[in-house]
């Protein structure tokens, strides 16, 4: 139990220090681990990729322009 | 909006090219706004670096050329631009969507809105995403994420974007 509790905290240990590597990545600009997440490798697939998030979370009538 | 904003150049019709320069060099970017739904005219605002090689964007890039700012602040003139030639346009916008991951992109969206919420909101409806999310975490992964859209507050920090004109 007491290595199960050790393993984890190193576990959180090595998370944090990657999350750090990742804001010194991100602090001036963009990243390959941003453009690739966001699907910035072609609009259209980011398009595509945004179909299937408005799919599950469409937006409110009431916010959207009418027509 | 008085950061100064680089010169673009119209690519297509919704398609525009403008070039970063920083202290890591020359980048020819883009910005495109992607029809995801014609009947309701919701439209996706993109942009990012413009590989002339391949032909395409190209996501393994990284560009720390320090003009951030200046990128965004030309990406949302050409979004306010869109949406005075596009009325009935519902434009999207977000960054970095995924637990685990700084959303850098999305919190200088907001930071963008924040600075500018008077301004914006004089002639613009302005409404933001907000993820499920356990311990600060987002829940699941992008795309396929659940939340709810509200209607933009500042101080509260949002994974999506969504801008109308009123």
């Amino acid at each position: 139990m007491a290595s199960q509790i050790v393993k984890k905290e190193e576990a959180k240990k090595s998370e944090s220090k990657v999350n750090e590597s990742k804001a010194s990545l991100n602090k001036n600009g963009f990243t390959a681990i941003e453009s690739h997440i966001s699907g910035y490798t072609s609009f259209q697939r980011k398009a595509d990729e945004m179909k299937m998030f408005l799919s599950l979370n469409p937006i409110p009538e009431g916010f959207l322009k009418k027509k | 909006m008085n950061i100064e904003k680089y010169i673009t150049q119209r690519i297509s019709e919704n398609e525009f090219q403008f070039f970063s320069e920083g202290n890591s060099g020359k980048y020819e970017m883009r910005i495109q706004f992607s029809e995801i739904d014609a009947e309701r005219s919701i439209y996706n605002l993109g942009f990012g670096i413009w590989n002339p090689l391949l032909g395409q964007l190209d996501d393994q890039t990284e560009v720390r050329n320090g003009d951030t700012d200046n990128i965004l602040a030309t990406v949302g003139q050409h979004a306010l631009e869109f949406l005075i030639k596009n009325p009935e346009a519902n434009l999207m916008a977000t960054g970095t969507i995924l637990k685990g991951q700084l959303a850098l992109r999305t919190r200088k969206y907001q930071m963008g809105i924040n600075s500018n919420f008077e301004f914006l909101s004089e002639k613009h409806n302005i409404y933001g995403f907000v993820a499920e999310k356990v311990n600060g975490e987002i829940v699941g992964r992008w795309p396929y994420l659940k939340g709810n859209w509200e209607i933009f507050e500042s101080g509260t920090n949002y994974d999506a974007f969504l801008l109308n004109l009123k």
